[in-house]
């Protein structure tokens, strides 16, 4: 029973952003930026990997994945407290608990569905246009990072959703979703440069301390999964590791996944951690009847 | 486990000591079955001393089948009360309740047997009536084919049988209390908590919305909780009365009950008109009855206050002085103004 | 015949006679020049030229210059005669004050068909000059006896002139010829028929090609025939004719030679039994600027240590070789001594002339140890058609590849270097086509590449994920200082993979069919 109302609201969630317009426009907005970095920077690139993975421009995909999330969420929680559905719905036979995860599985799913069929529809493409010759290893790995996309994209989706737990009203949510994405996503690795030269004196980008602190944003560990990169933000940490993430043929997958199985953890542990945050936090809140 | 929440409910409702005088009067604590709601002590405090008492010490009893008004001013706690009743908010003191639930570890099977309309109500606007219903029953697991049947026949009930598939989103505040009372009947729920269901809305829609309840309670047996700051609407529709200011429980029973109580904490009021003799003398001869303890003479008229109801002894001492009393009327006591005089006293 | 020449010659002896007596009483007083002969009659064959030399003298007390008139008084018909001086024809000469005499020649050309007989040849010499007051011509008469029968004048043979050599082995013959004229006087030396594909050289006693002897009166010359029997010579008897003529003449005289062909080489290597002179390569086919090596190895199997000079018993003309310690390039090795059952290793360079034809080549190398000999034969074939810059050659390996966008192949390029110095800073130079990306795998630069020397490189190929389909070609070559090689290409084919493309189409669809499901899914409210 319990279950099933998590379903409901799941189903009602993603039916709710199948339906809207503007899913749809971020669907086709995301597909093309993926495909046409995809394709503009296989044209560019030649290393020793495959093409097909190196040609996939995780960059820009790390850039604008967090706004497919925060689109997603952002007024997840404010919307319905704010209009009073929330009221009516928590009538019903169903716990707070469940409204979130409920919320969490409707968006997961559109933010899944976003990625494959983003993903697939850029691979598919290029395979047909390129004409590329792709080995099993490189669909495994295309799926492994399809999966590290989504965590990564999740992780983003239970800040925003957090934030919509505790602010007023969605045009605050949003505000504060795209300062937040600012900050981790393009000013992150240059503000933390900044601020350890200021506070050590130090320069030097590989500092135990900066590499330290580039623990706490997550684009740090996609970046390093995916290829190796231990940041991926505008003027950021050129750090680059041994392994280029799991896009690095050269190694095996387990290599990779012993490599960087910290990153995936931390990938895969922050949305929990900040589901259960948000479930704390929703929990708590005076919902006015 | 049902039972044994029941049992010891019962065992806690023994120890309780102070209870209003009508509950102690009707004497069938222990027979919750009879009860469609039912609080012992239930409060609520906020704050970080719990020095806000929202709900202080609130002792409820909601016969099933009956329409149960509950009133107050704003902020009396009403809202309070009844998200406790629901489970939405867990009571910092007391216990209760609803359908024979217990309020804090039964509530999933509260909610599956109540119906609410809470204030403020939001639906999805971006969803007609049928698919809000619908997306509302799917929480309680009902069959597709009843289900569909079950909100055509609702949004038939509630007069929005033409609006079926437009979006809540453009509904007037009238055809959203109704939809909202659709919403809640949408389990076929046992008891109806309706929290200000007339509010905002203009007199006519307010009155349909008391004729549907009415007849809700009427046909199907359902036992109806609303509150209310509108004491003239809960005369009008409720079977019986509770009355609350700051948390507190001034006043419960049926409307004939709480006139009583008035009778006797007010006294009784009449109004005379005197032949024969002028209204001073006829004054002076009811002064003296006793049991009077004031009047007054206005517009002809003699107003007297007794204790009790003293009607055979003042026209006997109007006679007595050479009167004849061409009018003898005994002022009603209006719920309403025995409401605001309630809460005054509070 | 010799009745003829018993009723003439007591004319002769009288006519000389008078003749010389004339004169002499003539120029006893007064006489400005005198005229003095040796040998006034020859015996000639038709078609010889016969000379009879006069000296022309001032006479005793004339010391101012004194020019002499010369013409021929008499001359058989057919005949043709001319006097010369310091070997060109004059019609008159200057006796200078200072000078006494001048040498002077008759030159008589004997028909072909003038018939045996005695002919008069008579010449006047008439002294003028603004000093010669009266003067009388002096006359000189010569006589040419034409004999049919009689032995000619030059004589050519060979103490030696029959040899027996093996294929591809040089046999050389001593020949001789005789002037058998009164006078020094030049022959001409010439190959007249040899076999097939042999060679043969005439040389002269310090080794130069020969095609003239001059030869003084009554002696003879030495002179050598080298005849080189070609490799795949059979086995018989072959003959060379050599024949000498008087420069002036036409009358040849033959000298047959005689070589015969023993295959069988070890037949008189007498030395072949005790030490081995092996090699593994006995043929290499370069351009004339290179140089062949040959890994030769000599192996002494006589139990006593033997003392090898190692010679070179043929070589083209032009051509060097060398004996080279394999241990030290600058060492050369001309003698050794081995010890019982020591091998010995060393390269025998034949470094070509420069001009060298294309042609197969036999050098022939020896040990030799006293008077017994141990040979090998090494074959150089000349190809002027090998390319120059193959001194420095790429070699791609494979040639061709077949690639997919976005996938790449690794081609093995191989640097060789054919010449004979060491190259430094060899890089690879490739030049690709767009869509194509190479690799060189390590360094492209070789920092020195030995002679004879080769380097392999990896290259990887990587066709670039928007290359489009079709063949493309990568032209690689290798440079060095300012030696570079030709340029090799290697053809890409790049294939769009069509299965890759199904698999595109297949992901389409996939997406498709998730957004589908997750629409019938979850998109009904």
């Amino acid at each position: 029973m319990k279950n099933n109302n998590v379903f409901v609201i799941t189903q009602k969630e993603a039916a709710d952003h199948l339906h809207n317009t503007g899913f749809l426009v971020l669907l086709a907005t995301y597909t093309a930026i993926i495909f046409a970095s995809t394709y503009m920077y296989g044209s560019l690139v030649h290393q020793n990997n495959s093409v097909l993975l190196s040609s996939i421009n995780v960059k820009m995909i790390s850039l604008f994945t967090p706004l497919v999330s925060i689109v997603l969420g952002f007024d997840a929680v404010v919307r319905e407290q704010k209009s009073g559905s929330l009221n009516v719905l928590l009538t019903h036979p169903l716990f707070r608990d469940n409204v979130l995860a409920g919320k969490f599985l409707g968006s997961m799913l559109m933010v899944a569905a976003i990625i494959v069929f983003s993903v697939f529809v850029s691979v598919g493409t290029l395979l047909i246009f390129y004409g590329v010759e792709v080995g099993y290893i490189e669909l495994i790995r295309i799926a492994a990072f399809t999966i590290l996309t989504f965590f990564y994209a999740v992780t983003f989706l239970e800040i925003a959703v957090l934030i919509s737990t505790m602010v007023k009203n969605a045009t605050d949510s949003l505000t504060y979703n795209i300062v937040i994405w600012i900050f981790i996503c393009v000013l992150f690795g240059a503000i933390l440069k900044t601020v350890v030269a200021i506070l050590t004196g130090q320069t030097a980008t590989e500092s135990v301390l900066i590499t330290q602190l580039l623990n706490i944003s997550p684009l740090h560990h996609y970046g390093e999964a995916v290829i190796g990169r231990a940041d991926l933000s505008f003027m950021g940490v050129n750090v680059e590791s041994t392994i280029g993430g799991i896009f690095d043929t050269e190694y095996t997958l387990t290599q990779c996944l012993v490599e960087f199985w910290m990153n995936i953890v931390v990938l895969i542990m922050t949305p929990i951690i900040l589901f259960i945050i948000d479930f704390i936090i929703f929990l708590r809140k005076d919902i006015t009847l | 486990m049902e039972s044994m929440s029941v049992e010891s409910m019962s065992v806690e409702s023994m120890s309780v000591e102070s209870m209003s005088m009508e509950l102690e009067q009707s004497g069938i604590l222990q027979e919750t079955d009879e009860f469609a709601i039912e609080t012992i002590h239930l409060s609520k405090f906020f704050g970080k001393e719990k020095q806000i008492r929202a709900v202080d010490n609130l002792n409820l009893q909601v016969k099933k089948g009956e329409v149960f008004g509950f009133v107050g001013p704003n902020g009396a706690g009403k809202t309070t009360t009844m998200k406790m009743l629901i489970g939405l908010l867990e009571p910092s003191e007391g216990s209760g309740k609803v359908a024979g639930f217990d309020i804090v570890r039964e509530v999933i099977n509260i909610r599956e047997t109540t119906g609410v309309l809470p204030e403020p109500a939001g639906f999805y606007d971006n969803l007609t009536a049928r698919q809000n219903l619908r997306f509302y029953a799917k929480l309680y697991n009902i069959e597709p084919g009843v289900r569909e049947k079950r909100i055509v026949n609702l949004l038939e009930t509630v007069g929005l049988t033409r609006a079926i598939d437009q979006k809540t989103g453009g509904f007037s505040t009238g055809m959203r209390k109704r939809f909202g009372l659709a919403q809640a009947l949408v389990n076929e729920p046992s008891v109806l908590f309706l929290d200000e269901p007339t509010s905002g809305i203009d007199p006519l829609g307010a009155q349909m919305m008391r004729d549907l309840i009415k007849e809700l309670n009427r046909s199907k047996g359902v036992t109806v909780f609303l509150s209310s700051h509108s004491m003239e609407e809960v005369e009008e529709i409720c079977d019986h009365i509770a009355i609350i200011a700051k948390g507190k429980l001034l006043a419960a029973g049926s409307v004939e009950d709480l006139r009583d109580m008035i009778r006797e904490k007010e006294g009784v009021h009449y109004l005379l008109e005197v032949q024969d003799i002028p209204l001073s003398e006829a004054a002076e001869a009811v002064k003296n009855v006793e049991g009077v303890t004031a009047f007054d003479i206005r517009d002809r008229t003699l107003h007297v206050s007794a204790k009790m109801k003293l009607r055979t002894e003042i026209a006997k001492a109007v006679k007595k002085a050479g009167g004849t009393v061409s009018m003898f009327e005994e002022e009603e006591m209006n719920l309403q103004k025995l409401f605001l005089k309630i809460i005054e006293g509070a | 015949m010799l009745t003829k020449r018993e009723k003439f010659l007591p004319i002769v002896v009288i006519i000389l006679t008078l003749l010389s007596l004339i004169p002499l009483p003539a120029g006893a007083d007064f006489a400005q020049v005198t005229v003095g002969n040796d040998i006034s009659g020859k015996v000639a064959r038709p078609g010889d030229l016969v000379e009879f030399s006069l000296t022309v003298e001032k006479g005793y007390n004339t010391s101012k210059s004194i020019s002499v008139l010369l013409f021929m008084k008499e001359i058989p018909d057919d005949w043709t005669a001319g006097i010369y001086a310091d070997g060109s024809q004059v019609s008159h000469i200057t006796l200078p004050e200072e000078a006494g005499e001048k040498e002077l020649t008759l030159k008589v050309r004997v028909p072909e068909n003038a018939k045996d007989g005695e002919y008069p040849v008579s010449i006047g010499l008439k002294p003028y000059g603004e000093y010669i007051s009266n003067s009388d011509t002096i006359y000189r008469e010569f006589a040419v006896t034409v004999d049919r029968d009689a032995m000619p004048n030059l004589e050519i043979y060979s103490d030696i002139p029959g040899k027996k050599t093996h294929p591809g082995i040089p046999v050389s013959f001593g020949a001789f010829v005789e002037n058998k004229y009164e006078s020094r006087a030049n022959f001409r030396i010439f190959l007249v028929s040899k076999p097939d594909q042999w060679g043969v050289d005439l040389l002269s006693t310090d080794g130069a090609r020969i095609t003239k002897l001059g030869i003084p009166a009554g002696e003879s010359q030495e002179f050598e025939i080298l005849v080189n029997p070609p490799l795949n010579a059979t086995e018989g008897d072959y003959e060379v004719l050599v024949a000498a003529c008087p420069e002036k003449g036409n009358r040849s005289v033959f000298l047959p030679i005689s070589v015969s062909i023993n295959p069988e080489l070890s037949r008189d290597e007498d030395l072949s039994a005790y030490v081995e002179l092996n090699s593994n390569i006995v043929g290499f086919e370069i351009r004339p600027e290179t140089t062949a090596e040959f890994e030769v190895s000599l192996k002494n199997r006589y139990d006593q240590p033997l003392k090898l000079d190692l010679e070179v018993l043929s070589l083209p003309e032009g051509w060097r070789a060398e004996f080279v310690n394999d241990d030290d390039e600058e060492e050369r090795l001309s003698s050794l001594m081995l010890s019982a059952d020591e091998e010995l290793d060393f390269t025998v360079k034949v470094k070509p002339s420069q001009n060298a034809t294309s042609g197969l080549y036999p050098v022939t190398v020896a040990a030799v140890s006293g008077n017994k000999i141990v040979s090998r034969q090494l074959e150089v074939s000349i190809n002027n058609d090998l390319e120059n810059e193959e001194l420095l050659k790429v070699d791609p390996n494979p040639e061709e590849l077949t690639l997919n966008p976005g996938s790449s192949s690794e081609v093995r390029i191989s640097i060789e270097n054919r010449g004979n110095d060491a190259l430094e800073d060899v890089t690879l130079e490739i030049n690709g086509e767009s869509g194509l990306s190479t690799q060189i795998q390590g360094f492209g630069t070789t920092d020195e590449l030995e002679a004879g020397e080769s380097r392999s490189i990896s290259v990887k190929i990587t066709a670039n994920a928007n290359a489009g389909s079709g063949i493309k070609e990568i032209f690689i070559r290798a440079k060095s200082d300012d030696l570079v090689s030709s340029e090799r290409s290697i053809k890409v084919n790049v294939e769009k993979s069509s299965s890759s493309g199904l698999l595109g189409i297949g992901m389409l669809a996939l997406a498709v069919l998730v957004l589908v499901f997750v629409v019938r899914k979850f998109g009904r409210r």
